[in-house]
């Protein structure tokens, strides 16, 4: 029985609060409380930008979020992106284009009128890509004839996939409107083609495909503009 | 609804608030742990071997050891050479459709060519690709003193390597 007592004891404060509201009639102060303003924010993933620049790729990543109703938001994602994969036996560029939707819900209670969020959402991302394998070289262990390197110009169109993603970001207004953005998110592939005589590595969007699991992972830095209607 | 339920509601939700917000440090987590890259090690075999196993020429069902086999493959000199061995496993060249070795028991020397065409199949993103053999031929070329009576091919495509495909008799 004490082991209830506080819990008890917390639920008679509130019982006890309600009936002081009740005689404040503090519901009339609803008529005075302002609209839910509708906020959109457009976003760009500039770490995506910057890291395949290094790496002497191109990418374009934009965003979309809607604050449709309380601490909701609609969220449209998509992107361009062209990756050069170099390894010992392998060299393939990988070109597509991807989107990603979904919803985000905002954690954050701010101060007063500030706007920062802390975002926890979830994706769905397609990507329809190429590759093109332009060099390879035979993999044969203790080779007396060391195998050549080959270059050619193989192309494996037309691939597709689909995953899900359980994302978290968070929107800090740095300036006026203007937000520096972080993002994690946790990938799950749901479909991809296999390619015949090649395999789905590099996906635009969801980045590495582990051949030993379908999970992947993200990080992004969002610049953002924040409009309020 | 009523006023004290919606109040127990909102402390309840606020709580939820809480939980979710350590829900993010745990999704960092997952992220370092997946960061690392197995898939950068290949681990699969790669272009497989030609296998011959030895067998005596009169009784051809008996494996026959040899104390003493050389091979050199050539144009190049590199010798490889086994001792006491009933088989021995070759490296193909993948970049032709042929290659020829002369293999020397003790000093008799016999010169082999294997004939084959090759096809490119995909292992995986680190081990790229294999080439396997299909229509393997063999030809010994004759002299005074061949050490290689006969040679039987059990498989003409060579797709994995831990049987053999060629017999030779001596």
């Amino acid at each position: 029985m004490l082991k209830y007592f506080i819990s008890i004891a917390l639920i008679l404060v509130f019982i006890n609060l309600s009936a002081q509201q009740d005689s404040l009639h503090l519901d009339q102060a609803d008529s005075l409380t302002r609209h839910q303003p509708v906020k959109i924010r457009f976003g760009w993933d500039a770490g995506k930008f910057i890291w395949t620049k290094i790496q002497n790729g191109q990418s374009f990543d934009g965003y979309i979020s809607v604050n449709f109703y309380k601490n909701y938001a609609l969220v449209f994602e998509a992107g361009t992106e062209n990756h050069l994969t170099e390894q010992s036996l392998l060299t393939y560029q990988t070109n597509g284009k991807y989107f990603k939707t979904g919803i985000d819900y905002n954690l954050y209670d701010n101060w007063l009128d500030m706007q920062n969020e802390i975002n926890i959402g979830f994706r769905y991302g397609y990507s329809s890509f190429d590759y093109l394998l332009t060099r390879y070289r035979i993999n044969q262990p203790d080779a007396i004839y060391t195998p050549v390197e080959k270059t050619t110009h193989k192309e494996f169109n037309n691939q597709s996939a689909g995953w899900l993603e359980l994302s978290s970001n968070i929107q800090v207004e740095i300036w006026k409107h203007l937000y520096l953005g972080y993002a994690v998110s946790v990938k799950y592939l749901l479909s991809y083609q296999k390619p015949e005589n090649f395999d789905t590595s590099y996906i635009p969007g969801f980045f590495k495909r582990n051949s030993f699991s379908n999970f992947g992972f993200g990080m992004q830095y969002f610049i953002s503009y924040q409009f309020i209607f | 609804m009523s006023k004290p339920n919606r109040i127990i509601k909102y402390a309840y939700l606020c709580r939820m608030k809480r939980l979710l917000t350590y829900f993010i440090p745990f999704l960092l987590f997952l992220t370092s742990l997946s960061a690392c890259e197995k898939d950068d090690v290949c681990l699969e075999k790669g272009t497989p071997k030609l296998i011959i196993k030895f067998f005596d020429a009169q009784q051809t069902t008996l494996v026959k050891k040899i104390d003493n086999l050389s091979l050199i493959a050539l144009p190049l000199t590199d010798t490889l050479v086994f001792k006491n061995v009933d088989s021995v496993a070759i490296p193909l060249n993948v970049n032709e459709n042929n290659c020829v070795f002369k293999m020397i028991k003790g000093n008799n020397s016999d010169k082999v060519q294997f004939e084959y065409t090759t096809e490119e199949v995909f292992i995986s993103k680190s081990c790229g690709y294999k080439s396997i053999f299909h229509n393997l031929q063999i030809d010994v070329t004759p002299d005074t003193d061949n050490w290689i009576k006969s040679i039987d091919i059990i498989k003409h495509n060579i797709i994995i390597d831990t049987v053999y495909h060629v017999k030779i008799f001596h």
